[in-house]
């Protein structure tokens, strides 16, 4: 079936203040609840931010900035009017590419721009059905609108489109890696012989699958009946989309000029923009492959996952890089989303250092769990190992050492009579019990067990 | 003259608080008759007196600019803690948290605010006529019976009668209308000039906020006070411009020539005893100016009146209303005067789908275009000189008959300074009766500095 879906979505830029105002993001003021007689003052950092992103999705950037008003009754705009860019985007005819099912897939990015974000509606939690509660706290938030082209295929690769954007976005730091801060996108769904259909307001990549595969099959439905899909507006519950605007009771939004704004020359901010913009993620990604001698894969994932500095600072303490790589990307990564946790979130790099340093790498990949999920040191997991150890019996230290197959090799041989590869058994025991056992002990035991 | 009447203050052989006092009372007694005040704030005034005047005493209103002068403000000029309404029921109760800052820089200079002044709605009409629901219309102090201009009307009318000087503020001709009804000293500075934070909109890209006087000296005390870069609108600036001065001046054609023809006669009068070399020039875009300015001035305004829907702002009410829409809507039905209304109908129809490119985008090419043009032609010449206005002020009852398209056409001699950000002044042609004109110099852009050299020397020979 050939579909065709087009999304903008809406990032918050990664800004300490408002668009408008000088609120830190989550407060209020004359300026964001929209005051009489308050006029708006452009947050600079914010547009650095948008001519980054719109730099990362390979636009091409406007000469000056320019604002226009957006104006809709709705109570979540405390001016009456949204400021956001509609004639003069800040980037343009771009493209963004993906991994999607091992291709390679590349969407046109038609537009980026900057907008503020309107207040927060609340219906949960009221006590009468009759009223609502207005949250003007997000009023205000810088937000950047990113538009494709309808040229994604499916529910699944839209929600790679989002997953991917996301991950790449929060690579170069634009966007507020908040919680609250979820990707919003607006979808335009067509299928064959279908009009377009727009889903307002979609929270995350799983919802947007979601929205998409249920719109998908009503469109459809539809069509399978002989009806016509018609041209509207809908929401999304969760569950199903419903009709929001029919085509013909759509909004009128009469943009003009925003004109407490004057038109700003965006050389300047430009310069700074790509000046303090962070290395492009291949060339971070072959930077440290070459100096560290390490797996392009892997350079490749711990640049996407935000892991060079963690993992430049463990490389001081030590210098087996392919296997400190390895292990970052494979083990300790597992342990980050298992936890939920970023890497500045949880150990010091060092530990990490010190954790390969002085175990095998089967233990590491054990004692790092419950590092990163207790935060605990190298030092603290180590003496309590230490402790549980002496608690075992001499057939739990057995039992633990026969997981190595080297030591599954030697009892093999012993059993045949090697008695050569006894001493090797005995120092596993030894070394595995913290010498809790006497070598005679151990001897006596073995003879019992390989009887 | 203000600078005298500060240095009496200072020295004290005038009394601030016995001036504040005797201000007040006049104020309240020609409110009853002429409806130039929205709110007198006694009160407040007579706090900031007493302030004042220990200040004085301590010697700390030494360098002060306009230490214990009384002002009256535009109503749509924010002051803090006091209510500030914009001429419109729909903030009938509105106390604003914070002032202008216009206000905040008189009053650094020891003004003292003791009252509001009349207006039209958010400043949308030319007679002061167009008053919010349940406001009353300002009288013209000259003439009870007759308008005393607008929209600005209440500031015009309070400076007439009590000489003092006030906060007013013009988009297309606000402070030059009042001032050449009512025979006072109006002074629109450049856009940009003056900030406009704390200033309720009316259109965002032509409101400008200037001042009214006794005369060309004081007029420029106070924008001296009020001029410059404030961080909090991005369009001001401290911008300033000169040029060589050619002694010669220019009547715009098209304006002058839909003049009554006793205005014309007066004013040629008054450019006679000025003595300086003229010419008339015409620009034939002139005449689509007042549509360019209606346009715009109504798009912007149909947004900026957007906020007012009984939310975080206007007047609330109790909901039973079934939706928000239908809420909105009540509560501007019900709030809105009828000028207000029609203004934000054809504001919202000219930026619409369809029609923005036949009107709007029409109408900001229209500017641009007038603007260009009009630069070229200040190469030849100081200023242009003309009538403030084409007739002389109405009757009440007459102008409440007026079709909005006449009473649009009009602002004929104020609207194209005002549409291309013009700095331009008022001055009085000295006049006994309601027959009050104004005699108006327009400079370019940035040369306030020009304006008031040559307001100063024509207020001189016109007297």
């Amino acid at each position: 079936m050939n579909v065709k879906i087009g999304l903008e979505t809406h990032v918050t830029l990664s800004t300490k203040t408002k668009l408008f105002c000088s609120c830190k993001k989550g407060e209020v003021c004359p300026i964001c609840m929209g005051f009489p007689g308050v006029k708006p003052r452009v947050n600079k950092k914010a547009v650095i931010l948008a001519i980054q992103i719109a730099k990362i999705l390979n636009c091409e950037i406007a000469d000056k900035l320019v604002f226009d008003r957006k104006s809709y009754f709705y109570p979540d705009l405390p001016k009456g009017f949204q400021i956001t860019q509609y004639h003069e985007p800040i980037g343009k005819n771009g493209y963004f590419e993906f991994e999607f099912k091992g291709q390679k897939r590349r969407i046109t990015i038609t537009r980026v721009n900057i907008e503020e974000d309107p207040a927060k509606i609340i219906h949960e939690n009221i006590a009468t059905e009759k009223s609502v509660l207005i949250d003007f706290s997000r009023s205000g938030n810088p937000l950047c609108e990113i538009v494709t082209a309808p040229e994604l295929r499916s529910p699944e690769e839209a929600k790679e489109y989002l997953l991917a954007l996301q991950e790449l976005l929060d690579y170069y730091e634009v966007i507020d890696a908040h919680e609250d801060a979820v990707f919003r996108s607006d979808a335009n769904v067509s299928i064959e012989n279908g009009e377009r259909v727009e889903i307002k307001n979609i929270t995350g990549a799983e919802e947007l699958e979601k929205a998409l595969d249920y719109e998908i099959k009503r469109q459809s439905f539809l069509l399978s009946l002989g009806k016509k899909v018609e041209r509207e507006t809908r929401g999304f519950d969760g569950k199903v989309t419903f009709t929001l605007r029919k085509k013909e009771e759509e909004e009128d939004y009469g943009y003009i000029q925003e004109p407490d704004i004057l038109p700003l020359n965006l050389e300047e901010l430009k310069e700074e923009a790509f000046k303090t913009m962070k290395r492009p993620i291949e060339e971070e990604v072959e930077r440290i492959a070459e100096i560290y001698k390490i797996n392009l894969h892997f350079a490749r994932i711990i640049v996407r996952k935000k892991l060079t500095e963690y993992f430049e600072e463990a490389a001081k303490y030590f210098d087996d890089y392919p296997t400190l790589s390895k292990f970052l990307v494979v083990d300790f990564l597992k342990c980050l989303n298992y936890s939920k946790k970023k890497p500045n979130e949880t150990i010091k790099p060092q530990e990490v250092a010190k954790l390969l340093k002085n175990t095998n790498i089967r233990e590491a990949k054990e004692l790092i769990k419950e590092m990163v999920k207790e935060d605990k040191t190298f030092e603290e997991v180590e003496s309590e190992r230490k402790q549980k150890i002496k608690q075992k019996t001499i057939e739990e230290v057995f039992e633990e050492i026969m997981k190595n197959e080297k030591v599954r090799e030697a009892i093999k041989q012993l059993k045949k009579g090697n008695k050569k590869v006894e001493n090797f058994i005995i120092g596993e025991m030894l070394k595995q019990s913290y010498y809790k056992f006497t070598v005679n002990q151990i001897r006596k035991f073995l003879e019992e067990e390989i009887k | 003259m203000l600078k005298q009447l500060v240095e009496k203050i200072k020295s004290e052989e005038i009394d601030v608080e016995e001036l504040v006092e005797k201000k007040i009372e006049e104020a309240k007694k020609i409110n009853e008759e002429l409806n130039c005040f929205i709110t007198i704030c006694e009160d407040y005034a007579r706090k900031r007196a007493k302030e004042i005047k220990q200040k004085i005493k301590k010697g700390e209103a030494t360098n002060l600019k306009l230490v214990g002068v009384p002002f009256t403000i535009k109503d749509n000029i924010l002051t803090k803690g006091i209510r500030t309404t914009a001429g419109s029921r729909i903030l009938l109760n509105y106390i604003p948290p914070f002032s202008a800052t216009v206000v905040e820089r008189i009053e650094r200079e020891g003004a003292i605010i003791i009252g509001k002044t009349s207006m039209d709605e958010f400043g949308f009409g030319s007679f002061n006529v167009n008053v919010g629901v349940g406001f009353k219309i300002p009288k013209n102090p000259n003439d009870t019976s007759r308008v005393c201009g607008g929209s600005s009307g209440g500031s015009a009318c309070a400076t007439k009668t009590l000489e003092i000087p006030s906060l007013a503020e013009s988009t297309g001709g606000s402070i030059s209308a009042p001032s050449s009804f009512c025979g006072v000293v109006g002074l629109t500075p450049s856009y940009g000039k003056v900030s406009r934070f704390g200033l309720i909109d009316y259109a965002s890209s032509l409101d400008k906020i200037g001042t009214m006087a006794l005369n060309v000296e004081d007029s420029f005390l106070v924008y001296d006070t009020i001029k410059g870069f404030d961080e909090n609108d991005e369009t001001s600036r401290s911008e300033e411009r000169d040029s060589e001065l050619k002694k010669k001046l220019a009547i715009p054609k098209e304006a002058f020539d839909s003049c009554e023809k006793e205005i014309k006669e007066k004013f040629m009068g008054s450019l006679k005893k000025i003595g300086w070399e003229y010419e008339e020039v015409s620009i034939p875009l002139l005449k689509f100016s007042i549509q360019s300015y209606y346009i715009i001035a109504m798009a912007e305004a149909s947004t900026n009146l957007a906020r007012y829907k009984g939310i975080a702002f206007g007047a609330q009410e109790n909901v039973e209303e079934k939706n928000f829409r239908e809420y909105f809507t009540k509560i501007r039905s019900e709030n809105f005067g009828f000028e207000a209304k029609r203004r934000i109908l054809l504001g919202s129809f000219v930026r619409s789908v369809g029609y923005k490119g036949q009107y709007y985008y029409k109408a900001l090419a229209i500017r641009k275009k007038i603007i260009e043009e009009i630069e070229k032609l200040f190469k030849n010449f100081d200023a242009f000189v003309l009538p403030a206005m084409p007739i002389f002020p109405p009757k009440i009852e007459e102008a409440l008959s007026l079709s909005p398209e006449k009473v649009y056409a009009l602002d004929i001699c104020t609207i194209p300074w005002n549409l291309c950000g013009l700095p331009h002044i008022s001055i009085p042609i000295k006049e006994e009766n309601y027959k009050q004109l104004g005699f108006e110099v327009v400079c370019n852009r940035f040369e306030e500095e020009k304006l008031k050299k040559l307001s100063l020397e024509f207020e001189n020979k016109l007297k």
